[in-house]
């Protein structure tokens, strides 16, 4: 960790991810090791420089992938990253984070009424054996709301996004009020929200608006006529 | 490839659509200069995307010219070209060869034989220049193949799958950028691969063949399918963002927030005409 990684690239700590590329792309030419014979002395530099510059983009993208998984972790209630997402507390039950970023909300002392089963998948989860949390799940054939947020997030834990999003709806579907389960569904799409906000700028058509149909001819026109080429098909 | 990964012209000025052409028409000459004609029929969107995201990274020397070409017999256009446009001519080689031989092998279809034949001495080339890259290919197809047989597994492991081959392939060299391309490469893989089974719905309700999509259920299925392209493509472009990119970024946005939509709203279209 650099302690103050916009002084390396000689910014104030405002600066916007632009002038934070824009002096990257500068002192990246200026101490690219090629231009000084190799010297250790500019590879250091460039090392820093890179540290840098990485550190500042991961603290502030930092919702957008599970890579980063420590977001949030530092702050309970305060934001955890600039875009102001700063995780969850905990609701009572809850055990604190656990190792990977806080996601899932270590449950140790058992809910209201819950069937062995359905403990077995919480201590599973809790445990990260995510593939024996799913198998105790699938067993299940009562599946409320509750059976939904645990399959979301024994799925989320083994990588399965796509399936963990399709549970997370359905578990908040079912239960709109519960705040854990619109936390992990939050999660989950948090990163889509600011695509959609950034997306207008570069005319992404809005699925919802009738407009979209009117225009949508021209689309399919210019995608046909432009020279498409050839694809081979899969 | 897919050819889902393509700009939205209509949102581009004209420089932008000029800048655009003059790629995408190099790397179908990189495709035809390297790998003759069979090669050149593989070209696809998808590898424009890689090469223009490698030259805004790495901001290589560009050769420009002008020519004529039998799929543009018109007039004369100009074509832009750089090493990763030989890059993503060889990349696109090496995954149609092994997608053809895998189709080959599945269903005993004579003309995917003979496409992989024509391919293989090209493809004997590229993986000479490439021997990771194109074992990460084979891998990743071999794999594939296998969870798509298995069935019943659900969408994400056919899509992680494909997602890490294309990740791969967008991470060039092992370098401090090599973390940020893979990771964004394999959501966009995972992206094409949902898109894809989405486009092929229908037909394969039609024919009784299996999508990995149809186990998703629920009752508001249209809604996750667009919620799940929604995510992994902003998880893309998180990563993409994460890149200092200046060149040709606006085109790149354009694609990424855009003209990775324009297949789906087709899809949509059609969908809307059958049901008619």
């Amino acid at each position: 960790m650099i302690q103050d990684p916009y002084r390396v690239l000689g910014l104030s700590p405002n600066a916007s991810d632009d002038e934070v590329k824009a002096a990257y792309r500068r002192l990246a030419k200026q101490y690219h090791p090629d231009l000084h014979g190799g010297s250790a002395e500019a590879e250091a530099k460039m090392k820093e420089i890179n540290a840098a510059y990485s550190q500042i983009m991961n603290r502030s993208t930092g919702g957008s992938g599970p890579a980063n998984g420590g977001y949030g972790r530092q702050g309970t209630g305060t934001a955890g990253g600039r875009q102001g997402y700063g995780g969850w507390q905990g609701t009572g039950t809850a055990g604190g984070w656990d190792s990977w970023g806080g996601w899932w909300n270590q449950q140790q002392t058992a809910g209201a009424q819950e069937s062995p089963q359905m403990q077995a998948a919480r201590n599973y989860i809790n445990a990260g054996h995510y593939r024996e949390a799913l198998n105790v799940l699938e067993g299940i054939q009562e599946r409320g709301a509750r059976w939904y947020y645990y399959a979301a997030a024994a799925n989320m834990g083994l990588n399965n996004n796509i399936a963990a999003l399709n549970y997370a709806r359905q578990a908040v579907n079912m239960d709109p009020a519960n705040l854990e389960y619109r936390q992990l569904l939050h999660r989950l799409e948090y990163a889509g929200q600011s695509y959609q906000a950034a997306g207008r700028r570069y005319g992404m058509p809005n699925l919802n608006s009738a407009c979209t149909w009117l225009c949508l001819s021209q689309l399919l026109l210019s995608c046909c006529c432009g020279s498409r080429g050839y694809y081979f098909c899969c | 490839m897919f050819g889902y990964v393509m700009a939205n012209r209509d949102a581009l000025s004209q420089d932008e659509r000029d800048r655009f052409q003059a790629l995408y028409c190099g790397l179908c000459r990189a495709l035809r200069t390297r790998h003759g004609l069979r090669g050149q029929m593989t070209l696809s969107f998808d590898m424009t995307f890689l090469l223009m995201t490698l030259n805004s990274l790495y901001e290589p020397i560009e050769k420009r010219g002008r020519e004529r070409c039998w799929m543009r017999p018109g007039k004369r256009h100009a074509y832009v070209l750089t090493m990763f446009s030989d890059y993503a001519a060889d990349m696109n080689v090496a995954l149609a060869y092994h997608k053809f031989r895998d189709d080959w092998a599945d269903d005993r279809n004579l003309v995917r034989r003979t496409e992989a034949g024509l391919l293989r001495r090209s493809y004997r080339r590229v993986e000479l220049l490439y021997p990771e890259k194109c074992a990460a290919v084979e891998k990743g197809i071999r794999a594939l193949s296998e969870i798509e047989k298995r069935r019943g597994g659900g969408i994400d492991a056919p899509a992680n799958c494909f997602g890490q081959l294309l990740g791969e392939l967008f991470a060039y060299r092992d370098d401090h950028w090599a973390g940020t391309l893979r990771s964004m490469g394999a959501e966009l893989g995972k992206f094409i691969y949902v898109m894809d089974a989405y486009d092929d719905l229908e037909d394969d309700r039609k024919k009784g063949a299996y999508n990995p999509l149809s186990e998703l259920g629920g009752e508001a299925f249209e809604e996750t399918v667009h919620a799940a392209l929604t995510m992994l493509i902003a998880r893309c472009t998180g990563e993409f963002e994460k890149l200092p990119l200046f060149e040709d970024v606006e085109i790149l946005r354009n694609i990424l927030y855009s003209g990775v939509w324009t297949q789906y709203l087709s899809i949509q279209a059609r969908r809307k005409g059958e049901a008619k």
